[in-house]
């Protein structure tokens, strides 16, 4: 009987390991993505159901609780989050999930230890050994690293990159001990001094995973936490090694991967490397060495804005963090609304790296109900950006500075821009002349064909949706 | 493979309805097939050839096999192919999915909450490791229910062009 629910769960566990990838598969296109949510959503809950059954498990009491306040938490939270916050609630979530493995990395690691001990260099135990190890370490940075962006990306603690003198060595020291330890359990995983040895080990993970996030700023944030999405996989992937169980392995090296896959794409994104974006600080000084810019501000008042905007065929918005702070993706639509009514062609022009996550754009405009089909990619907007009458820059600033095209002193040259200012017209909404994250001073506010509107952008916008409806009544 | 069997446009469904049942079994085939370490096996009364041919192997242990296959060899295959599979099918997201693709990462990460069952359900009186347990329960079931509910609830604001 035993041997038939054995195979039974073997069987639930295939077939859930195979809604996760398909549902993953359905996620990447727009059609099917919904579903695919739910059919990985099916299959984790008949993951969930066969794990009851495992003779291992006696009791439901914990079970229970643990899980009701689990789903309670993370269901209010699903419901009551603004689209504002996407970035701080993936991170938080990251977190969980490394909180997870480590936990059951510890929880294992306590059974064998002080129950039947572990045996003899087989590879079986010499796996175990590893997998413990890595489950706790990569779950404890995982968890304290996600903790510190979702404060970072919340501001609940400072955004900006926290630097120390011989922050490297420190973090070389800690995880020097973290693979001393690993050593040490590999050597006598049954020595005496083995259990405190592996909660110095989980405290010094925790300690990393904060030293590791602290140095690093706002609009890096992306990459962040794309790596910590990979590395919650990847230690959900270790605490199976530790079960043996193979769903584990095979969600968790999904996640991994595609964590791993995002963090290439934002690293090229911003043409550094991943050492270069984990370990420059990049950002924290003040005023970057960059060449001075000279030339004429051209400002411009939201009426005059008007009367170019009335004119115009084709207009191009390009968002940045700066929407998301404004909340103004619900102006911007409405804008873009009377624009098209007046006959213009409206798009959205999105950098992969615009605001602090992934598709963080992407999701704004969506809760404003913009089609998903007016929103281009860089690569595809710029070939044909001369032929657009009006670029509206919303809160972007890094992502559409020239000199990253122009200037090779500049910090960011190299890094792929939406060319804005080769449209006939670029207004720039911004509250000053400011620079952005990357301290380097943008030419672009100095552009011929470049006029700034300062200000709030969602007064600003406003402003030119009154003059809008005034002119319509 | 996949790639394949999803562009086989006009039967996609059934290619992966198919891929659903012939996998488990024939993994379960090659599993059964290999001789298993523990000798609990015999008690098995499934009739399949490899079930029985199972059940005899493990009954004379030390049988050495040029068909064995150590299982943690195994899994550490499948781990493999996972992290292939994954890259291949991941590589061409469009970039207005990446948020949902992480969130809804974030909720099969939440796999860790079958760990998190057997560490909770033991039925230990150490207060150790129930706390352990119930502290993993809640923090996988936060990944599992938040995160398959927001890709929802962020995936239907997903519009294409409005119909009229």
């Amino acid at each position: 009987m035993n041997e038939t629910i054995k195979i039974l769960t073997e069987i639930a566990y295939m077939v859930s390991a195979v809604t996760f990838i398909l549902g993953l598969k359905m996620l990447s296109k727009p059609t099917t993505a919904i579903k695919g949510n739910i059919i990985s959503g099916l299959g984790m809950c008949l993951a969930i159901a066969v794990t009851l059954f495992n003779p291992v498990v006696e009791s439901y009491e914990w079970i229970i609780i643990g899980g009701l306040i689990g789903s309670i938490i993370g269901a209010i939270a699903a419901i009551k989050v603004p689209m504002t916050s996407m970035p701080g609630f993936v991170a938080f979530f990251n977190g969980t999930g490394g909180l997870a493995s480590m936990l059951v990395g510890w929880s294992d690691f306590h059974v064998t230890y002080t129950g039947k001990g572990y045996g003899s260099y087989s590879l079986e135990n010499i796996v175990l050994i590893l997998a413990t190890y890595l489950a706790m370490l990569i779950g404890g940075v995982t968890f304290s690293g996600s903790m510190i962006a979702y404060g970072k990306l919340e501001e609940k603690i400072q955004g900006k990159p926290i630097l120390f003198n011989g922050q490297q060595l420190v973090n070389a020291i800690v995880l020097g001990l973290g693979i001393l330890i690993g050593i040490l359990f590999f050597m006598g995983p049954n020595s005496s001094f083995v259990y405190p040895a592996i909660i110095l080990l989980m405290v010094l993970a925790n300690i990393l995973g904060i030293l590791v996030t602290i140095p690093i700023g706002g609009a890096d944030m992306p990459v962040v936490i794309c790596l910590l999405n990979s590395y919650s996989g990847m230690a959900a992937c270790a605490s199976g090694f530790v079960l043996n169980n193979t769903v584990l392995i095979v969600a968790g090296s999904l996640v991994g991967a595609s964590g791993i896959i995002l963090t290439a794409i934002m690293c090229k994104a911003m043409n550094r490397s991943l050492a270069n974006v984990l370990f420059s600080g990049f950002g924290s000084s003040e005023g970057a060495v960059s060449t001075s810019v000279t030339g004429e501000v051209k400002a411009l008042s939201p009426e005059d804005a008007y009367f170019v905007l009335e004119a115009a065929r084709s207009v191009v918005f390009v968002p940045g963090y700066g929407m998301a702070v404004a909340q103004a993706q619900h102006v911007v639509k409405e804008l873009a609304d009377l624009l098209e009514k007046n006959g213009a062609e409206v798009r959205y022009a999105i950098h992969p790296v615009a605001g602090r996550m992934p598709g963080h754009m992407n999701v704004l405009l969506a809760e404003a109900n913009v089609p998903y089909d007016q929103l281009l990619e860089m690569d595809d907007i710029n070939p044909i950006i001369d032929t657009v009458d009006v670029c509206i820059v919303v809160g972007a600033n890094d992502v559409v500075n020239p000199s990253a095209r122009e200037d090779p002193k500049s910090a960011i040259y190299g890094m792929p821009i939406i060319n804005v200012d080769y449209a006939k017209t670029c207004f720039v909404l911004k509250r000053s002349l400011a620079s952005g994250f990357s301290g380097v001073e943008n030419p672009l506010f100095f552009k011929e064909n470049t006029r700034m509107i300062f200000g709030d952008a969602k007064q600003t916008l406003t402003a030119i949706i009154n003059q809008f409806k005034e002119a319509q009544e | 493979m996949i790639k394949k069997i999803a562009k086989l446009k006009k039967i996609p469904m059934m290619g992966w309805v198919s891929l659903l049942v012939f996998v488990p079994i024939l993994s379960l085939l090659l599993l059964g097939s290999f001789p298993k370490v523990e000798a609990e096996s015999n008690v098995g009364n499934l009739s399949t050839p490899a079930v029985i041919a199972t059940a005899t192997c493990s009954t004379e242990q030390s049988l050495p096999s040029s068909r064995a296959l150590n299982p943690m060899t195994l899994l550490l295959f499948t781990f493999l192919i996972a992290v292939f599979l994954g890259v291949e099918i991941l590589t061409k997201v469009p970039s207005q999915l990446h948020t949902p693709l992480m969130s809804g990462s974030n909720a099969i990460s939440g796999i860790t909450v079958v760990g998190a069952c057997l560490a909770a359900g033991q039925g230990r009186t150490s207060v150790l490791l129930i706390g352990i347990g119930v502290v993993a329960m809640i923090c996988a079931m936060i990944n599992v229910a938040g995160g398959y509910l927001v890709t929802d609830r962020m995936l239907r604001m997903f519009k294409g062009k409005e119909r009229k």
